[in-house]
Parts: structure tokens; C-alpha cells; sequence
């Protein structure tokens, strides 16, 4: 089914219409603004109270829609339900049967306990129901973290993981599903310093989800290949950095192969490093340049020193000119 | 967007504090503010009065505007906020009594105007059926048939969350309309046709 031509069965404004807006608009414009308010308002007011009087027995019965704007707000939904809102969202429903669709930031519902009330939180990575309650849904970065002031939440995470949660269990988050949102999540995360394993997680979650070969899969396994070398996983880390520098995608290759080659020269020694430093002698720097020297100077001394010659001509640092200078003077020593 | 619509010198002069280019504005952006009251509020929206209050807005408010080439995003928050609010009264309108139907189109006989209002029917319940941010962007995207980075502009939003929201938009949209029991081809079947 195509969308667009789905969409064009809709039937046109109606091209007279904007005469008419226009007409009234004028008419508007022209009005001294008392005489354009005190009148319509005494006339709406007088229409209010007739069609409360005549219909407000069956107002709950009504379902409404409420777009929710950015901004701190608050929502009076009905006499057992109450909103208060810090976010984006739309809510539609009854008075005692709502559902509120929440894209970002905060929202916190009051609902008064044996009302017979059903109230839904729902966004991509969850679904929180409640019969009586007092609890906040919060969606960013993180994921959806609901957390529960008074009685008892229903959470079904996308991911799959669902359960009730009371004031007494803190916050329950549920995981984004999306590569890119668990990829933001794992970077906030790292931001506040939580600790690895968490990160690890959230990141194994995005490698899964995320298509091979696709940008946000190639960011993952970088931020992963980080992340498990900085836990000492040495070989997994390599690992991360084959399956990126493997990919169609590497726009960061330079430095994914750096830092197996260096990681490799600290633990696993030159024959791991090799292939990794080999393609950094023309794409990677004067540092680069004086460990690939290094591993080659047993089989290869005329190359390395070229390669140290070439590095100490260039920009090394006091401390890499140092150990590029020695490695020369250990090779014309031999 | 902003570069190529023809209201955006007014808004210049609006913001500058010139009055008579506010009417000038409101001119320009009529037909626009209009189709997006229609298409935002559905057949349940006065579109007119949805239109006329925006502009309303827009005058009374359009000096708090930073800059020019912000008016297109400014002004479609407004106009958002506006049909927002006439979808919430829209609901009244049940109780007051008349009939509320589609002009009948001159080139198509009562036979087709009843299957183009039925498969209308079919597709403003599917829009309706989407949340807001969903439905704002396959207007604009897909029935207006503006490029991702307007829409982006327009909605203040990453052009990334533009298509990210369309592609879930389209996916709900189709799911919604074949709830209604239409068949792949997109017909709606008619009784007695």
C-alpha cells in the first residue's frame, strides 16, 4: 500500500474556505480588541454553562485527545486522574480509561486508588500500566525509567522483560531496542561513569540489534573494542577491531587499527600487532612509525631504520624521539 | 523552506514592528495555515476557525519571534497548539445538531462522491488514529510532499528524527488503515457499488 496515494483520497480544503478566513480575519483586525473579547467571551461563557448543564453527566464517557507541549505543565485529566508533565506526549481516552503516548523527558500520574481507573504510559521501549497509583515515567538517554511513589506499576519492556514495581524497588528502566538509542544510552552512560559491565551490556544489546556493516553497528563495535580493552579483554577488544576494520563502513579505521596494534604490542606482542601497524606506515603518524620499526628491526634492521629516520625527521614528541633515537642507536650498534 | 517562501520578506518587516506586514504575512501564510489546520484537525476541526485563530496568534504574538527565518517553525507550532486545542473542544460539536459532511466533488456523481467519502473516511480515522508528532510529519512529508530537511525546519526537530518518525508513521498508518478491513489494493469495498 502506498502511503501517499493513500493519503491523497483526502478530500482539498475547501478553496472557498479561505476567503472566509480571510473575511474574518479582517473582520477581527478591524474590532477594537475589548469589543472583540468581551462579547465572544460572554457568549461562550453563557454556551459553556448551557452545555454543562445538558451534558456533564456524560463528560466522562467522552474520549479526548490532549497534545502535550515541552514545557512543565499540568493536567487536571478528570477527578481521579491527574498529570503532571515535563516532556513531549499526546494523551487520548476517557476520564477512567487513558492511554498517553510519551516521546520524551517526564511525566508523573496521580491516580486516585479502587477507581476502577486504567491509565497507560507507552512509549517505544515500554508499556506501564496502573490501577491506583502515584508514579513517574521518565524517557531519555537512558531509556525509560519508571519509579513508583505509591501502590503497584505494571512494566512490559519491548525488550521483553515485564513486572510489577513498587515503591520499595527504586527505578526500573527499560532499555532502549533501537542500535542508535542504545549506542546514546551507552555513551551517557560512560558519561556518568557507571561501570563497565553496564556499558558492556548496553553495548553488547546494540552489536545484536544493530545491522552489520551499517554506521551505528561500526560505532558500537569501536565504542565495545574501548570499553572491553579498558577492562582488560584484550582479545575480544581485537576481536571488535577485526569486525569493524572487516566492514564496508570504516571511516574510523585509523584509529580502530592504532589501537589494536598498541594494545597488541602491550599484551600480545609483535605478531599480533603487525598487521594492524603495517597499514599505519602510510596512513598513520611518526609514533606509529617507531613501533612498527621495532617489530621489524629483527628480520628487517634496513627498514626500520628508514622508518626511525623518516620519524625522528618528522613530529615526534621529546618522549617518542627519545625511544626513536634509541632504537636507532641499538640498531647501528649491532 | 524559508529561503524560497514568498512571505518571508513580511515577516522581516513584521518583526521589525512594521503592523501593516503583519496583514501582508498573514496573506502569504493563509493558504498554508489553512491546508495544515484541514489535514492536522481532520473533518471533526472547524479549519476554518482553526485558521483564523492562528493568524489571530500569529498577530498578537509574532514579535516574540528571534528571528525570520524561525517564523515557518514558530508559526506551525502555533498552528499545532491551536488544532490541538480545537480537536480537545471538538468533541461538543456532537451535541449541537447539523449535519457535518464533504462538499460534493462537481466531477464525480453521488456514486463516487460515496466511495472518495468512504475511502476519506477510512484514511482520516487512520491519521486519527496516530499520535500527533506521527501525523504531523506524514503531512508534511507525504501529503504536502515536502523534503525531510523542511519538515525538519518546520517541526524543530533533527532531520534524523524526521525520518525515523516517518518510517514508524507510515508503518502505523498502514497498519490503521488495513484495520478498517481494506484490502492491499487500497480499494475500500462500497456496499451496493
Amino acid at each position: 500500500m502506498d502511503v501517499r496515494s493513500e493519503l491523497q483520497k483526502l478530500p482539498p480544503p475547501d478553496p472557498a474556505g479561505e476567503a472566509r478566513v480571510w473575511a474574518k480575519y479582517r473582520e477581527s483586525r478591524a474590532q477594537p480588541a475589548r469589543v472583540r473579547w468581551v462579547v465572544p467571551a460572554l457568549g461562550l461563557g453563557l454556551l459553556a454553562a448551557a452545555a454543562a448543564i445538558a451534558v456533564l453527566p456524560r463528560l466522562g464517557d467522552a474520549p479526548r485527545t490532549v497534545a502535550i507541549d515541552d514545557g512543565a505543565a499540568a493536567e487536571q485529566w478528570s477527578d481521579v486522574v491527574h498529570l503532571e508533565t515535563e516532556g513531549r506526549g499526546e494523551a487520548r481516552g476517557t476520564d477512567r480509561d487513558l492511554e498517553i503516548a510519551w516521546e520524551s523527558g517526564t511525566i508523573t500520574a496521580h491516580v486516585t486508588p479502587n477507581t476502577g481507573t486504567h491509565l497507560a504510559v507507552v512509549t517505544d521501549e515500554a508499556r506501564v500500566e496502573v490501577v491506583g497509583t502515584v508514579f513517574s515515567v521518565t524517557r531519555d538517554k537512558l531509556g525509560v525509567r519508571t519509579s513508583v511513589a505509591k501502590g503497584r506499576v505494571k512494566v512490559e519492556c519491548t525488550s521483553g522483560e515485564s513486572g510489577y514495581v513498587t515503591p520499595e524497588d527504586g527505578e526500573r528502566t527499560c532499555l532502549p531496542v533501537r542500535p542508535a538509542l542504545l549506542l546514546a544510552r551507552a555513551d551517557a552512560l560512560t558519561d556518568l561513569g557507571a561501570d563497565s559491565a553496564t556499558v558492556l551490556d548496553t553495548l553488547d544489546r546494540g552489536v545484536a540489534a544493530a545491522t552489520p556493516g551499517s554506521l551505528v553497528h561500526g560505532e558500537l563495535l569501536v565504542r565495545r573494542m574501548h570499553a572491553r580493552g579498558d577492562a582488560g579483554r584484550i582479545d575480544e577488544a581485537l576481536a571488535d577491531a577485526g569486525a569493524y576494520l572487516g566492514s564496508s563502513e570504516t571511516p574510523r579505521a585509523v584509529e580502530v587499527r592504532r589501537y589494536a596494534a598498541w594494545t597488541a604490542m602491550a599484551s600480545r606482542g609483535c605478531a599480533v600487532a603487525l598487521p594492524h601497524l603495517e597499514p599505519l606506515e602510510k596512513a598513520g603518524n611518526d609514533a606509529d612509525r617507531v613501533l612498527l620499526a621495532e617489530c621489524v628491526a629483527a628480520p628487517d634492521p634496513t627498514r626500520a631504520r628508514a622508518l626511525l629516520e623518516r620519524a625522528l625527521a618528522g613530529s615526534l614528541d621529546e618522549t617518542w624521539a627519545e625511544r626513536a633515537r634509541t632504537d636507532l642507536r641499538a640498531l647501528e650498534g649491532r | 523552506m524559508t529561503a524560497t517562501h514568498p512571505g518571508i520578506g513580511y515577516a522581516r518587516a513584521a518583526l521589525a514592528g512594521d503592523d501593516a506586514a503583519i496583514d501582508a504575512l498573514a496573506k502569504a501564510w493563509l493558504p498554508t495555515v489553512y491546508a495544515w489546520c484541514h489535514r492536522l484537525g481532520g473533518p471533526g476541526v472547524d479549519a476554518e476557525g482553526a485558521a483564523h485563530d492562528v493568524l489571530m496568534v500569529m498577530c498578537r504574538k509574532v514579535q516574540s519571534v528571534r528571528t525570520p527565518e524561525q517564523f515557518p517553525s514558530w508559526l506551525f507550532g502555533a498552528c499545532r497548539r491551536v488544532v490541538a486545542n480545537h480537536r480537545r473542544k471538538a468533541w461538543l460539536r456532537r451535541w449541537v445538531p447539523g449535519p457535518i459532511g464533504d462538499r460534493p466533488h462537481p466531477d464525480r456523481g453521488p456514486e463516487r462522491s460515496a466511495q472518495a467519502r468512504q475511502a476519506a473516511d477510512i484514511v482520516w480515522k487512520a491519521l486519527d488514529a496516530l499520535p500527533a508528532g506521527q501525523r504531523e510529519v506524514l503531512v508534511l512529508c507525504e501529503l504536502e510532499e515536502r523534503s525531510g530537511s523542511e519538515a525538519a525546519e518546520i517541526l524543530g526537530v533533527p532531520l534524523g528524527t524526521v525520518k525515523s518518525r516517518l518510517r514508524v508513521a507510515k508503518q502505523a498508518f498502514r497498519a490503521a488503515v488495513e484495520a478498517q478491513g481494506v484490502p492491499a489494493d487500497g480499494t475500500p469495498a462500497v456496499e451496493g457499488f
